[in-house]
C-alpha cells in the first residue's frame, strides 16, 4: 500500500512538472513586456509596421486567447508536433533531436571523469598530511569558484591555439567530446571530492575502522574496501541527480567550444526569442531532470534496501 | 580552530562588502568615455588601465560588483525574510500537506535556476529585471522547500514533543524553538546560492544575455576584454579575479564544516 | 612482558592519563577497572597505536619484550597489531563492517595477515568458529553482522583472535554488551584459550574479574591508584573509588554498574 502511494506521488510529480513547465513558459509569454510577434517581426524586418506585426501575429497564432494557444500546443505535442523553429523554419523536434545526442555524450563522459576524479581526489584530500590538506582544500574551493566559461576559454586557448593539440574546426570522433567534457567535469569533480573527503572523515570515527586496524589490516585496504563504499553510498543519489543538472549547465561550455548541442541551441533560441523552440527545449530539460531524479531516487531506495535485506535474509 | 575560522569568515565578509560598496571608492566615472585614451595600461589615474572605450577599468569593475552584489544580496535577504516563514508554516502543518501541494513544490524545485533563467529570458528577453525575477523565483521556491523539509525533521524530534506538552503554541514552537535550529542551514544554503547566482549572472551576460546595455557587469567586461586580448592581455584578469574572489568568499562562507554556532 | 611506564596522554590542555604505569606478563590475566571515562579506552588506543582525534602522547613509554613501541614507525607498529597484540571490542554489533558478510571479513584478516590463500583462510575460519562453539558455520559465514546476535559476534571476535594467536590481548569490556548466558560462555572461552597469552581485561564485572584475573588495577583520574587481587580490593579497599565500588558490590551482590567520576 505504501509503495503504491509513493509511486502515485512520483507519477503525479512527473506529470505536474511537465505541465508546470509548459504552462509557465506560456504564461510568461503573455505577461511579457515585448510579445514574441513583435520581437520576431523586429528581427525579420527593418522597421515593421503595426499591420505587419498583426499579420505575423495571426500567422503564428499568437492572437488567440492564451488558453486556446496552450490547448493547441498540448494537442500538437501529444502528436509529437512541436511547431517550427522561428529561426530556421525547420520542425522544432528535428532541431532538438539533432542536438541532443552531442550533449548527452559530453555529459556522460563528463560524469565518468567526475566520478573517477572525485574518488581519487577525495581520497587524496583525506590522506594528505595537514598542510597538504589545507592547500588541496583551498584549490578545490577555487576550482568551484572559477566560472566555467573562463576555464573553457583558457583550456581552448591553451590546447588549441598555443599547443595545437586540438584543431579548432572540424573535429570528429571522441576527441570532439573529451575536451568539453573535461572542462564540464572540473567543478563538479572538485565539489564531490570535498564531499567524499567529508564522508571519509566521518567514517573514520566508526568502531569498525578501529577494530579493523587492530586486526592489522592495512590502511589502504580499510580505505578502499570498507570506508569508501560506505562514504560513496551516501553520495550516489546526489551524484545522479547532478547529471541532470549538468545537462542544463552544459550550455556555456558548448558555446565556448562551438559544439552544436542542446545547450548551444537553447542559448540561440533565447537570444532569438524563438518561442516554439524554447517551449520544447524547456520541456525536454524537464524530462531529463525527471528521469535523472527518478533514477537517483531508485538508486537511493535500492542502496538502502540492500543494506537492510542482507541482514534480514541471513535470519 | 575557532579563531582561524573567525578570521576566514571575517575576510570573506569583508571581501563581499568591498565588492558591494566598492563603487563608492571608484577613482573615476565608470561610464566616462575617452576614445583618445583607450586601451592604456595601468597608471596612477587609471589603476587598472582603460578599456576599448577609454573607460576606467577599475571603476567599472567596482560598479560591476555593485550591480551583481546588489541583485544577489538583496534577493537573498528578501527571500530569507519571506520564504523562511512560509517554509516553517508549511513544514509544521498539522494536517498532512496535500499531495498536490507537495508535488507542486517538488516539481517546481526540480528545475535548476538556470532553467528558470532560460524560461524567463525566452519570454521577456534578457535584462536586469528578468534576471532578478528569474533568480528570485527559483531561490524563493528552493528556500521554502528547504525550510519546510528541515522543519518537518525538527518536528519529529523529542524537544518539540516536550515543548508541546508544556503548552507551547504553534507559533512559539516555530519561531522560538525550531527557527534557531534551522537558521544555520538556511544561511549556509543561501551563501552557496549566492555563489551560484554570481556565476550564472556573469556567465549569461558573457553569452550576451546580460543585464542590459547600460548596466556595467563583469560578464560583458570579460567578453569585451577577450576581444582586445591581443593588445591588452591583462584586461581580462581584473573582472575575473574580482568575480572569482567574490564567489570564493561565498563558497567559503557556505561550507558545512565549521564550528557550530551556539 | 608488556610494560607501561609513566604514560601521559592529553587532549589539548586537559590531561587524560597521568603517569600511568603497569606491567602485563604472558600467561597472566590482569584486570583493569575504574570509573567510566577515566581513560581505559584511551590506554588501549595508545597501546595499539590509534589514538582518538585530539589525543596525543606527552610522555612515557610502552615496552613490548624490551622494545619501545610508541616511537616506532607506524608500519612497524601495524605489524604488531593482531599478530602480537590482539583486541576484543567492547560493542561487537558496531565493530564489524555492516555491509560485508562475516565470512568475508574473517577471510580478509586471515588472508592478509596470516598470508594464506583463499581456501586456507576459509578453512581456518571454520576451524576457529568451531573452537568457539559456533557450529552453524555456513550460516554464520554468509551473514552480515546485523544477522547475528551480540553474543555470537563476540565469539566471532574471539575466533579472529585465536586465528592469529597474539601473545597479548587487550579486552575492552568484552562482556558489557552481553547477557548472562553469553557472558559466561565468553569468559569460559577466554579462560580456556587465552592461557598462554597476557590478557588485560578491562571490565566492571566483579565476578568476571574474580574468576579470571590474578591482579586487578584500579584506574582513577588518569592513573593507577590501587592494585591487588579482586578479593583484596573488595575486602580492604583503600581508595575512595574502590571503597564505593566495594560497598555497592556488597550491597547488591553485583559489581556491574556504570559509575561516573567520583569527584
Amino acid at each position: 500500500m505504501k509503495r503504491y502511494r509513493s509511486m502515485i506521488r512520483r507519477i503525479m510529480e512527473v506529470i505536474l512538472t511537465f505541465f508546470l513547465v509548459s504552462i509557465f513558459s506560456f504564461i510568461l509569454m503573455r505577461v511579457s513586456p515585448v510579445d514574441p510577434a513583435t520581437a520576431y517581426a523586429r528581427r525579420a524586418m527593418v522597421s515593421p509596421t503595426p499591420e505587419q506585426i498583426q499579420e505575423l501575429r495571426v500567422e503564428l497564432g499568437f492572437d488567440k486567447p492564451l488558453v486556446i494557444q496552450y490547448a493547441d500546443w498540448v494537442h500538437h505535442a501529444l502528436h509529437l508536433d512541436f511547431g517550427k523553429s522561428l529561426v530556421t523554419g525547420r520542425p522544432a523536434l528535428t532541431e532538438l533531436v539533432q542536438s541532443v545526442p552531442l550533449t548527452i555524450k559530453v555529459v556522460l563522459i563528463a560524469a565518468l571523469i567526475e566520478a573517477a576524479g572525485a574518488i581519487l581526489a577525495g581520497c587524496l584530500l583525506y590522506l594528505l598530511p595537514k598542510a597538504g590538506r589545507v592547500i588541496a582544500g583551498f584549490l578545490t574551493l577555487a576550482a568551484i569558484s572559477i566560472p566555467g566559461f573562463y576555464v573553457a576559454s583558457v583550456y581552448l586557448e591553451l590546447f588549441a591555439t598555443r599547443l595545437h593539440w586540438i584543431s579548432v574546426v572540424g573535429n570528429s570522433g571522441i576527441s570532439r567530446f573529451i575536451h568539453p567534457a573535461v572542462c564540464l567535469a572540473l567543478a563538479p569533480m572538485c565539489f564531490y571530492a570535498r564531499l567524499i573527503r567529508n564522508e571519509l572523515q566521518k567514517e573514520e570515527q566508526e568502531d569498525y575502522v578501529f577494530y579493523e586496524r587492530c586486526r592489522g589490516l592495512s590502511e589502504k585496504r580499510i580505505l578502499f574496501f570498507h570506508m569508501l563504499p560506505h562514504g560513496l553510498i551516501a553520495l550516489i543519489p546526489s551524484f545522479l541527480q547532478n547529471i541532470g543538472l549538468t545537462i542544463a549547465g552544459a550550455a556555456i561550455i558548448e558555446r565556448v567550444f562551438s559544439l552544436p548541442g542542446l545547450g548551444y541551441l537553447i542559448i540561440d533560441s533565447v537570444l532569438n526569442r524563438d518561442t516554439p523552440m524554447i517551449h520544447l527545449e524547456v520541456l525536454f530539460l524537464a524530462l531529463m531532470l525527471v528521469i535523472t531524479n527518478i533514477v537517483s531516487d531508485l538508486a537511493q531506495d535500492r542502496l538502502l534496501k540492500r543494506n537492510l535485506t542482507r541482514g534480514e535474509n541471513a535470519q | 580552530m575557532k579563531k582561524s575560522e573567525k578570521i576566514s569568515i571575517g575576510i570573506c565578509v569583508f571581501l563581499i562588502l568591498l565588492c558591494a560598496f566598492g563603487a563608492f571608492f571608484a577613482p573615476n566615472d565608470p561610464q566616462k568615455v575617452d576614445l583618445l585614451g583607450k586601451l592604456q595600461g595601468p597608471s596612477s589615474q587609471y589603476p587598472f588601465g582603460t578599456d576599448a572605450m577609454g573607460r576606467c577599468v577599475l571603476s567599472r569593475v567596482l560598479y560591476g560588483g555593485r550591480t551583481t552584489l546588489v541583485i544577489v544580496l538583496f534577493s537573498s535577504i528578501l527571500i530569507l525574510l519571506t520564504g523562511l516563514p512560509i517554509g516553517l508554516l508549511m513544514g509544521s502543518a498539522r494536517k498532512k500537506t496535500s499531495l498536490l501541494g507537495e508535488s507542486l513544490l517538488n516539481a517546481a524545485t526540480a528545475l535548476p535556476p538556470i532553467a528558470y533563467l532560460i524560461v524567463f529570458m525566452g519570454a521577456w528577453g534578457s535584462g536586469a529585471l528578468t534576471t532578478m525575477v528569474a533568480i528570485a523565483a527559483s531561490l524563493f521556491l528552493r528556500v521554502i522547500k528547504l525550510a519546510k523539509s528541515k522543519t518537518e525533521l525538527e518536528y519529529a524530534k523529542a524537544y518539540i514533543l516536550c515543548a508541546t506538552a508544556a503548552g507551547a503554541s504553534r507559533l512559539r514552537l516555530l519561531f522560538i524553538h525550531i527557527l534557531p535550529n534551522i537558521l544555520r542551514d538556511i544561511i549556509l544554503f543561501l551563501c552557496l546560492s549566492c555563489a551560484e547566482m554570481i556565476m550564472m549572472i556573469t556567465s549569461f551576460s558573457f553569452m550576451g544575455l546580460g543585464l542590459g546595455d547600460d548596466t556595467i557587469d563583469w560578464g560583458t567586461m570579460i567578453l569585451d576584454a577577450q576581444k582586445v586580448a591581443y593588445k591588452r592581455p591583462d584586461m581580462i584578469f581584473y573582472p575575473i579575479a574580482v568575480m572569482f574572489l567574490c564567489t570564493l568568499a561565498f563558497n567559503i562562507l557556505g561550507q558545512e564544516k565549521r564550528a557550530q554556532h551556539s | 612482558m608488556l610494560s607501561i611506564e609513566n604514560l601521559c596522554v592529553s587532549a589539548g590542555k586537559k590531561e587524560i592519563l597521568k603517569n600511568l604505569s603497569m606491567t602485563l606478563h604472558r600467561g597472566e590475566v590482569h584486570g583493569l577497572t575504574g570509573a567510566s571515562g577515566a581513560g581505559k579506552t584511551t590506554l588501549i588506543r595508545m597501546i595499539m597505536g590509534f589514538p582518538s582525534q585530539g589525543l596525543h602522547l606527552t610522555s612515557g613509554s610502552v615496552c613490548l619484550e624490551g622494545e619501545e613501541l610508541l616511537y616506532k614507525k607506524p608500519k612497524q607498529r601495524r605489524e604488531l597489531c593482531g599478530r602480537t597484540i590482539g583486541y576484543i571490542p567492547q560493542s561487537p554489533m558496531t565493530s564489524f563492517d555492516p555491509r560485508v558478510p562475516i565470512g568475508k571479513q574473517m577471510e580478509e584478516t586471515f588472508r592478509f595477515r596470516n598470508r594464506l590463500t583463499k581456501e586456507e583462510s576459509r578453512a581456518l575460519s571454520v576451524e576457529m568458529l568451531h573452537l568457539v562453539n559456533l557450529t552453524e558455520t555456513d550460516r554464520i559465514l554468509s551473514s552480515v553482522p546485523s544477522g547475528l546476535s551480540g553474543g555470537m559476534l563476540q565469539r566471532v571476535a574471539m575466533a579472529l583472535l585465536l586465528g592469529q594467536r597474539p601473545s597479548y590481548v587487550l579486552a575492552d569490556e568484552p562482556t558489557s554488551a552481553l547477557d548472562e548466558e553469553n557472558r559466561e560462555i565468553l569468559l569460559e572461552l577466554m579462560r580456556e584459550h587465552l592461557k598462554e597469552a597476557g590478557l588485560l581485561l578491562i571490565s566492571h564485572d566483579v565476578e568476571a574479574m574474580q574468576k579470571l584475573c590474578g591482579r586487578v588495577s584500579v584506574l582513577c583520574d588518569g592513573h593507577i591508584v590501587e592494585e591487588g587481587t579482586m578479593q583484596q580490593l573488595l575486602s580492604e579497599p583503600k581508595e575512595a573509588w574502590t571503597r564505593a565500588y566495594a560497598a555497592s558490590y556488597h550491597k547488591t551482590g553485583k559489581g556491574d554498574f556504570v559509575w561516573t567520576s567520583f569527584a
